[in-house]
């Protein structure tokens, strides 16, 4: 009888697992049909796109299907509401302390070398009041549509670049369950990705590289 | 009641009512939020069947095919704004590398007829849609309102036939990739949007790009 009893619970153990990695694979390819369906859709249209593929820890810049810039992400985290499988349009970049364009005042002279020297030495002028990468700001948020916000920061040596990580880390661990709440009695769901890239220079280049109105797709 | 001993409660309440909302929020956030279905594959119209396993998998692989034939074949040119950087391109594997000037971002108002420049390099998809030999730039308005100058009337003193070097390949809206004065810069982001390259990798560029050349900026 024990006996008996112990391979039914045993088989019943087996099929359970057959079925659970049947519906988990069923599960994953519909997900991957709606994601290659939204890309084909963007790769059609010309544009370029991005794609944040979370589970394989990159970030992508691609045009027509293929990859013109590949960011690795260090780590990252989600809270809140499943990401939507499809097309989600960049409303804008938020930074604490923005790139800024300077305005030409006309008729001033600008600190133009004389023309026709050969010398590569470009750093020896760093300052030309123009928006170059070293200029876009560490951290910042990439502000979907649905709610979904991106939280941008590097992995960093700087003091002051980390006391700010820090202050993230509290604001995720602390803040967004509050907002959970709110937003549940509100009815109004969100979505927040943190992501940490491991140098600064990537987290200035997907700055530069993200325009307003980008079009991106997420994979959970 | 003492105050002292009104705040130590007041505190206490606070901290109880923080602790909840806290602990509710996670408890949203596992069992309600996370849990939501997800998105799955595009709804099945009215009186198909729907898609089994197989399907999908064949779906799938034909749509990674038709994504990865959209890529363009043979020749083309990516142009890195950030790094100041222009790559030839076949077939995904880097022909030459070159190093460029892109746009500054800079602002220039023209307060008189209310007009505004941003000096970006555009980016997207674009093509090679004029080969010029000994171009000549025909100046803008804003060169001139740049300088502090008005925008002369007469056609001739807008004629520039040194600023743009030996050769020019133009990719639309009167941006050009060109020769430049200022050979000392090229590696920063100091054009007006054109996309500036030193002499000799112009002349290599201008003989291994052909008109039609798909240009891809980001």
């Amino acid at each position: 009888m024990k006996r008996t009893l112990r391979v039914l619970i045993l088989t019943g153990a087996a099929a359970a697992l057959v079925i659970s990695a049947w519906a988990q694979s069923s599960a994953e390819l519909k997900s991957r049909n709606r994601l290659l369906e939204s890309e084909l859709a963007l790769a059609k249209a010309g544009g370029s796109y991005m794609v944040i593929d979370l589970a394989g820890k990159e970030i992508s810049l691609k045009v027509r299907g293929m990859t013109l810039r590949k960011w690795d992400i260090g780590s990252m985290r989600m809270w809140g509401q499943r990401i939507p499988m499809k097309t989600l349009k960049l409303k804008m970049k938020s930074a604490l302390k923005p790139a800024h364009r300077t305005n030409i005042t006309p008729g001033k002279e600008e600190t133009k070398p004389a023309p026709g020297s050969a010398s590569p030495a470009a750093s020896a002028n760093p300052d030309l009041g123009i928006l170059e990468l070293h200029d876009m700001p560490l951290h910042y948020d990439l502000v979907f549509d649905d709610e979904i916000r991106v939280s941008v920061k590097p992995r960093t040596k700087n003091f002051g670049a980390r006391m700010i990580n820090l202050g993230k880390s509290l604001g995720w661990y602390f803040g967004l369950p509050i907002k959970t709440v709110v937003r549940t009695i509100k009815k109004k769901p969100f979505t927040e990705i943190s992501i940490v890239l491991p140098s600064e220079k990537a987290a200035q280049e997907i700055y530069w590289a993200y325009l307003d109105g980008h079009q991106t797709i997420i994979i959970p | 009641m003492k105050p002292l001993r009104v705040l130590k409660i007041t505190l206490i309440v606070l901290g109880g009512i923080l602790v909840a909302v806290e602990a509710a929020g996670y408890a949203f956030q596992a069992f309600v939020w996370s849990r939501e279905t997800p998105a799955a594959a595009a709804p099945v119209p009215a009186g198909k069947k729907p898609l089994t396993d197989a399907d999908l998998k064949n779906r799938n692989m034909q749509m990674e095919n038709r994504i990865g034939a959209l890529a363009p074949r043979g020749l083309y040119i990516v142009i890195d704004t950030a790094a100041n950087r222009l790559f030839i391109m076949k077939d995904r594997k880097v022909v030459k590398e070159v190093v460029v000037s892109c746009g500054s971002g800079d602002i220039l108002e023209d307060t008189e007829g209310k007009r505004e420049w941003i000096f970006d390099t555009p980016r997207g998809e674009f093509s090679v849609t004029s080969k010029l030999v000994n171009p000549t730039w025909i100046k803008p308005d804003w060169a001139f309102i740049e300088e502090g100058e008005k925008p002369p009337a007469d056609y001739n003193e807008r004629i520039d036939n040194d600023s743009l070097g030996d050769y020019a390949l133009g990719f639309g809206s009167g941006y050009f990739i060109h020769g430049t004065l200022y050979t000392r810069l090229l590696g920063r982001n100091v054009t007006h949007g054109c996309v500036r390259v030193g002499d000799k990798d112009l002349t290599e560029v201008f003989k291994i790009i052909p008109m039609g050349t798909k240009i891809y900026i980001y």
